[in-house]
């Protein structure tokens, strides 16, 4: 098939800008979609309706959300359907996220969020049906504050999975294993000193990471 | 000294969550000083946080079997073997052109009757009208990018080409590109012949351009956002921020 090509715009003969293109003709297979793409780039996608970014989004934190989910209802099995209404409900109501007020996992967190005390409402209206035909009950153990909290544990504990080492063998020792900076450098046999450090800059490293993805309100 | 001037750096009060004692003028001011106690608080519930984490809050890996109960549920396609294994009989009187560019995405789509119609004849009458109340599906992306910054630039990006009742679109997403006098343009660039098409100006973060008719995306593969001055020149400025090589 021959194109004549026809440019109904305008097309310009030019000299290719400067630098090579960044080509990578050998590409043995069909690339996963914006591997690359940085998490803003995702989130305006996201907003914006392209379809790519839903299967991103969930690549990235869908095991964030799942986990989430996962240990504030107790069982896997919850999580799996708090997961799946966490992104169906993030995708039919993509117009609600504004890329600029929030970053796409804090926004996604945050309908976490809700679809838990969703469970828990259905557990509770459960619970109540079995007290009145005169079961013992067992205690509702999570709120909607402590769901908060179970984010920043995981989001803390994906953190840790993340640092290189020494640095996270360092903060496991210090939060896992709750044990004392100079336990933890005779454990490594690392100076005191090193191993303060460490830990001062992976807790900046935290603390940022909590600024960002942290549970929008 | 005012008391604004001895505010105790952050990473001194990050250690003192941690239970490291600061030093004494300094913890001083601390215990009388609201906003460092603001900002110790915050540590010290992080450190909370991460003292009552443990190894089961690591996130593993997203697990596939609930990101196809995702998309069937939103009617989306979802690639897996099986669909990919019906290939042949399913795509059919499309383009060479379109061939090349069908990706398991496309394929996935048709099989699952979402854009089949759309796809397989001519005009794209809209399909799903039974059902009025299902979500709108996202159009089949064909090809797709992600953008990378030109050295001497900065920003990141993704470029899409998507198929939609009036022809095939490309989509594109950015983010912190370089800033500079004038605007963006979007270009389709034909790596060997190095001919180009400016397909307008990108005012947002976000924008979509229709793909002129006939032009063959297996040639201008090249997606490029320039930074354009705004001198009437139509030529490309040669000063691309961002660019990157759809594939399917
Ligand atoms: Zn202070």
């Amino acid at each position: 098939m021959t194109l004549v090509i026809d440019f109904p715009l305008r097309a310009t003969v030019v000299d290719m800008p400067t630098d090579p293109l960044p080509l990578d003709r050998g590409r043995p297979e069909a690339s996963r979609i914006a591997d690359s793409a940085t998490d803003a780039v995702v989130g305006n996608a996201f907003a914006d309706g392209d379809e790519w970014a839903l299967e991103e989004a969930y690549r990235r934190w869908g095991a964030l959300i799942h986990t989430v989910a996962r240990r504030a209802t107790g069982n896997s099995h919850d999580a799996d359907d708090v997961a799946q209404a966490v992104f169906v409900s993030a995708w039919r109501g993509r117009h609600r996220y504004s890329p600029d007020r929030a970053a796409l996992p804090a926004w996604l967190l945050g309908i976490t969020k809700r679809r838990i005390a969703d469970h828990w409402d259905a557990r509770s209206r459960e619970q109540r049906r079995i007290e009145a035909a005169g079961h013992a009950s067992e205690a509702m153990p999570q709120t909607e504050e402590s769901v908060e909290q179970v984010a920043d544990r995981v989001l803390i504990a994906d953190e840790l999975s993340r640092l290189d080492q020494p640095q996270r063998q360092i903060m496991e020792l210090a939060f896992f294993d709750d044990l004392t900076h100079p336990q933890i450098a005779e454990r490594l046999a690392l100076p005191l000193g090193t191993v303060k450090s460490h830990i001062r800059r992976s807790l900046i490293r935290l603390r940022s990471r909590l600024e960002v993805d942290g549970v929008a309100v | 000294m005012s008391q604004s001037e001895m505010h105790a750096p952050d990473d001194l009060l990050a250690m003192q969550a941690m239970g490291e004692a600061l030093p004494d003028a300094m913890g001083r001011h601390v215990s009388s000083c609201p906003q460092c106690q603001a900002e110790l608080d915050q540590w010290t519930s992080l450190v909370a946080s991460g003292r009552s984490s443990s190894p089961d809050d690591v996130p593993g890996d997203p697990s596939e079997r609930v990101w196809e109960a995702i998309a069937d549920e939103l009617g989306i396609g979802v690639v897996t073997k099986e669909t990919e294994a019906e290939t042949p009989a399913q795509v059919v009187n499309i383009s060479s052109a379109r061939r090349r560019w069908s990706t398991s995405w496309l394929v996935a789509a048709s099989v699952a009757g979402i854009v089949g119609g759309a796809l397989l004849t001519a005009g794209g009458t809209a399909l799903n009208s039974s059902e009025p109340s299902a979500p709108v599906a996202a159009p089949p992306v064909i090809a797709s990018t992600s953008l990378a910054a030109l050295p001497q630039h900065q920003g990141a990006g993704a470029a899409t080409i998507v198929e939609t009742d009036e022809g095939d679109e490309l989509v594109v997403d950015v983010s912190d590109l370089s800033t500079g006098d004038g605007f963006y343009e979007v270009w389709l660039i034909d790596p060997e012949t190095f001919q180009m098409v400016g397909l307008g100006a990108l005012v947002d973060d976000s924008g979509r351009f229709p793909i002129p008719d006939g032009l063959d995306l297996s040639q201008y593969s090249v997606v490029d956002v320039s930074l354009e001055p705004l001198d009437g020149d139509p030529v490309h400025s040669t000063d691309s921020v961002v660019r990157g090589e759809l594939s399917a």
